[in-house]
């Protein structure tokens, strides 16, 4: 009954989306109109929200005449998984994706820093008319809410690799970013049809962009860190197409967010942020499309069907093309500033953008050319991290110079060269720390070098301010430091891992770098639907239980790698195959030690922390007069 | 109204994308059937009771248990699959006699023999990864196509039973 | 030339030479550093050259049952696409789901010497049900010459 009603519930909000796509897209002006498309949103978002519990409610009493609560999950899941399990399919997450969608809408609908009355009702108007195509998509194509006539005894279980607290909720931060630029989309969309670019647009977007931005760095940053100990394999980012599909939008976003500096500041780069914003949210589409349809192969790929992947191309056609030829339409109208000096913030933060968004356009190569080229016959390949290495890598390189010197850069006039003395200072740091570390190698002595170069320029920005730290300089700061830090933990991963595979019996004892290790032996453990083999390595006073685990219900095995991590290095042990010719309780071990991992984490976290300093000082109402 | 060309790149670059997306699409899609390394061989002698010897192939060997989800979404397949002229025998698998009762009950039979593999020896001969299960056996006693994974849709079945009645 | 147009013509020229690098680099990583997808077939017929042998290539097929042999950890097993075979080995640890009868993805590199296939990396899948696209491509395309 529970579940008829969100099923319901969710038939209405398709009619809701559908009014307010239309009363915010009318074209005359109209109060009341305002008030319909504001009313609207809301009651779109109430309706999603009950149909989102309802699917909850399936998943939590097991109801399993609901196909899709079949699929995706099993009795004897703990109670958390259960509750993930709703977005660990396709039509869950879809419903998840519009449960953002309306979050946003209702946000744009009642946020009081939003002052332009049409602004907001155009900007409902684009953000309804998302919600109507995706929730048309998934009434038609993907409706979690499908029951079946022959109830089975149980579920078919979540994949067990899936099952884990990391993993589980990287989804929703994930779509609150990828979902979050839509809201950004509607605001420039809406600008476009107003006619309205400036600073005061600029200051509107900002907490928008803000949000998006910190939920996406950390939905990507705990899919790495899921990556990381759940594969086995240490490694934290494969190029592969869904996990470039949500950089995409990063690299856009954080774009976005540096040319939103210029646009407030001095009313310039209008045609380029508004172009930006509408790309920023093209591309969570994009993402979208490619795991959802099937045409790329990728491990994190949903269930393939044709028929969704042609619904959604079809969707991405009428916003995409919608938005691109709007832009089209209207850009060349915006009046635009061009002089700027050529050493100052907003020279940077073009060339900035410039670099981000080429990254961005490399990453985007990459990820399609096998498609390309499967379409035009020519071959089948594969495009993998030696590519990106070579390029995307590479241009990181000139991005994190600028990234420690412009925040030093004055704005407007140049003349004041007073930023030379400690840029200065920060190279000299930055030269002798890399140095002092005795890292050999043209690359990497350059890689630690501007990692070092960009953490002194922020600490040094924050030491000139120290009297008084503003919510702003401190985002700064603490983004551009925090990347600085992950450059290094991304580097220690990368260049300076050790690797140790050998089979060892109970007792014997070994070395691994600065580790020394004795292998105890496997025993047999039972998990709430599992059970496993787990092997104790000791260290000193501690142990380490690395275990390989098997899951009845799916009838798969997964490797769980135990994990020591210390601020200098983490000590990764995997545990292999048991091998009786070497003795009848010899198993293989892989340890590895990864360098300077935890600074990889410690950086992303505050990469995030400075979103939500951002996100702090964004809700500002207009200045007055 | 000034015109700029530049604006325009974006939405042709968008065009391009979609063309590219929409081939791709269009292309020939990979089905559930993935070759295993009995085809083309005859189908083996199973370790089962009760083989039924006076059903003569063409004819599909379908993998299933009650306690299988997946088989009961393809089960209403299988019983039009039956209406419409195929012999289907059916290997319940890893499950008992009371429970296939019960279960072919509630949807339907669409066996023309059912033969109980408890032990799952069969289902190791015939190199199943899952149930459920089903293998395309031609006239000749060659089997020409195996399904992983539940029948779900009619291309899927038709190109499947076409296999069969090479 | 007018302030404005001298740096309008300079914000081009650097844009363009941007540009251009980033294309160079492009160009560069797309034509050396791209991983090809072969067949066991496409190895056996030995038609690949020493060129395209040098890099590291990309294996699919599936593991043919009864190969799998593990000597501590090394392991050695055979892949298939029901036309040829490869033998393969792999020093470490194996992802969760490589079995005897399933597809696989392997990264690694061929000795025309030995011709063994020795494999840097495994790639583990999500779903035991899940043969990538072009992996299927490439064992019909073998079974079809």
């Amino acid at each position: 009954m529970i579940v008829e009603i969100g099923h319901f519930a969710f038939i209405l909000a398709l009619a809701a989306a559908i009014i307010q796509a239309v009363s915010g897209l009318m074209p005359r002006d109209s109060l009341a109109a305002s008030a319909i498309a504001a009313r609207a949103s809301m009651a779109l978002l109430g309706l999603i929200m009950l149909a989102f519990a309802g699917l909850e409610y399936a998943y939590i009493t097991s109801d399993f005449s609901v196909l899709n609560v079949i699929m995706n999950s099993h009795s004897l899941k703990p109670l958390v998984y259960k509750i993930a399990g709703v977005w660990g399919n396709h039509e869950g997450s879809m419903l998840l994706w519009i449960l953002m969608l309306t979050v946003f809408g209702a946000l744009i609908a009642t946020l009081p820093t939003i002052d332009d009355p049409l602004l907001r009702r155009r900007a409902l108007g684009v953000q309804g008319l998302l919600a109507t195509g995706f929730i048309a998509f998934s009434l038609f194509t993907s409706n979690p809410f499908l029951r079946t006539d022959m109830p089975p005894l149980d579920g078919n279980s979540l994949n067990p690799v899936l099952q884990d607290l990391g993993l589980a909720f990287h989804p929703p931060t994930l779509y609150l970013g990828y979902v979050g630029f839509s809201s950004v989309f509607s605001l420039a969309a809406a600008a476009l049809l107003t006619g309205q670019v400036d600073n005061n647009w600029a200051r509107i977007v900002k907490p928008f962009v803000a949000l998006a931005w910190l939920s996406l760095s950390a939905g990507i940053a705990m899919g790495s860190k899921w990556a990381y100990y759940e594969l086995g394999w240490g490694g934290w980012w494969f190029w592969d197409p869904v996990e470039n599909a949500s950089l995409l939008p990063w690299l856009t976003g954080t774009a976005l967010l540096h040319s939103l500096l210029v646009l407030e500041a001095r009313g310039a780069l209008k045609r380029w942020t508004i172009l930006l914003a509408v790309v920023s949210f093209s591309l969570s589409l994009l993402g979208t499309f490619l795991v959802r349809s099937g045409v790329l192969s990728s491990v994190h790929a949903f269930a393939v069907d044709p028929l969704r992947g042609t619904f959604i191309l079809m969707l991405l056609s009428v916003y995409c093309g919608g938005a691109f030829s709007l832009y089209a339409l209207r850009a060349p109208m915006l009046k635009t500033i061009r002089l700027f000096t050529p050493v100052s913030r907003e020279s940077g933060i073009v060339v900035n953008n410039m670099i981000l968004v080429t990254m961005a356009a490399t990453v985007l190569t990459g990820t399609l050319y096998p498609l390309l080229m499967d379409a035009l016959g020519l071959a089948q390949l594969s495009v993998g991290a030696p590519y990106y290495n070579a390029t995307v890598v590479m241009m990181a390189i000139p991005l994190f110079i600028l990234m420690g010197a412009g925040p030093m850069l004055p704005w407007k006039r140049p003349g004041r060269w007073l930023f030379v003395r400690p840029l200065g200072l920060c190279a000299v740091i930055a030269i002798a720390a890399t140095l002092i570390s005795g890292i050999k190698g043209a690359l990497p002595m350059v890689g630690f070098g501007t990692a070092v170069w960009v953490m002194a320029s922020s600490l040094s920005i924050l030491w000139v301010a120290r009297k008084n730290i503003t919510l702003k300089t401190l985002a700064m700061s603490l983004g551009h430091f925090g990347l600085g830090l992950a450059v290094i933990g991304m580097m220690g991963t990368m260049l300076w891992k050790t690797e140790d595979i050998r089979v060892l019996n109970p007792g014997d004892t070994y070395t691994v770098g600065r580790y020394d290790l004795r292998f105890d032996g496997v025993r047999d453990v039972f998990g709430p639907n599992y059970g496993a083999s787990e092997a104790t390595i000791t260290l000193g006073a501690e142990t380490l239980h690395p275990q390989k685990r098997w899951y009845p219900v799916s009838e798969s095995e997964t490797t769980e790698s135990a994990i020591r991590l210390t601020a200098l290095d983490d000590l990764y042990i995997v545990l292999g195959e048991r091998d009786l010719k070497f003795g009848p309780d010899a198993w293989v071990i892989r340890t590895t030690i990864h360098p300077f991992v935890s600074t990889l984490w410690a950086g992303f976290s505050l990469v995030v922390l400075s979103g939500l300093c951002m996100l702090g000082y964004s809700f500002k109402r207009k200045r007055a007069a | 109204m000034k015109k700029s060309f530049i604006t325009l790149l974006p939405l042709l670059v968008f065009v391009l994308l979609a063309l590219l997306f929409a081939d791709r699409l269009a292309a020939p899609r990979m089905n559930g059937a993935i070759d295993s390394p009995l085809i083309g061989k005859p189908m083996p002698e199973l370790p089962l009771a009760g083989w039924p010897k006076d059903i003569k192939p063409p004819y599909i060997i379908n993998l299933f248990a009650s306690w299988c989800a997946p088989c009961a979404i393809e089960h209403p397949n299988l019983i039009a699959m039956q209406k419409a002229g195929v012999t289907i025998i059916g290997i319940a698998y890893k499950d008992t006699q009371a429970n296939i009762k019960k279960y072919l009950k509630a949807g339907g039979n669409p066996y023309k023999a059912v033969l109980y593999d408890d032990k799952g020896e069969a289902a190791i001969l015939l190199g199943i990864t899952g149930v459920p299960e089903s293998f395309a056996v031609d006239a000749q006693g060659i089997v020409r196509a195996r399904q992983q994974g539940p029948f779900a849709d009619a291309d899927t079945i038709n190109d499947f039973v076409r296999e069969m009645r090479k | 030339m007018t302030p404005r147009a001298r740096a309008r013509l300079i914000s081009i020229v650097v844009v363009i030479l941007g540009l251009g690098l980033a294309v160079g680099l492009a160009l560069y990583g797309l034509s050396g550093k791209i991983t090809y997808f072969q067949t066991p077939t496409d190895i056996a017929s030995g038609k690949l050259t020493e060129e395209q042998l040098e890099r590291t290539i990309r294996i699919g097929g599936m593991v043919k049952a009864g190969t799998l042999k593990q000597q501590g950890e090394v392991f050695n097993f055979t892949v298939t696409d029901n036309v040829s075979d490869l033998p393969a080995t792999y020093r470490g640890v194996l992802p969760d789901l490589f079995r005897e009868g399933q597809g696989v993805v392997a990264y690694g590199h061929y000795d025309t010497a030995t011709k063994l296939f020795t494999a840097s990396q495994i790639l583990a899948k999500h779903d035991e049900k899940y043969m990538p696209p072009d992996v299927k491509k490439g064992m019909d395309k073998a079974r079809q010459q």
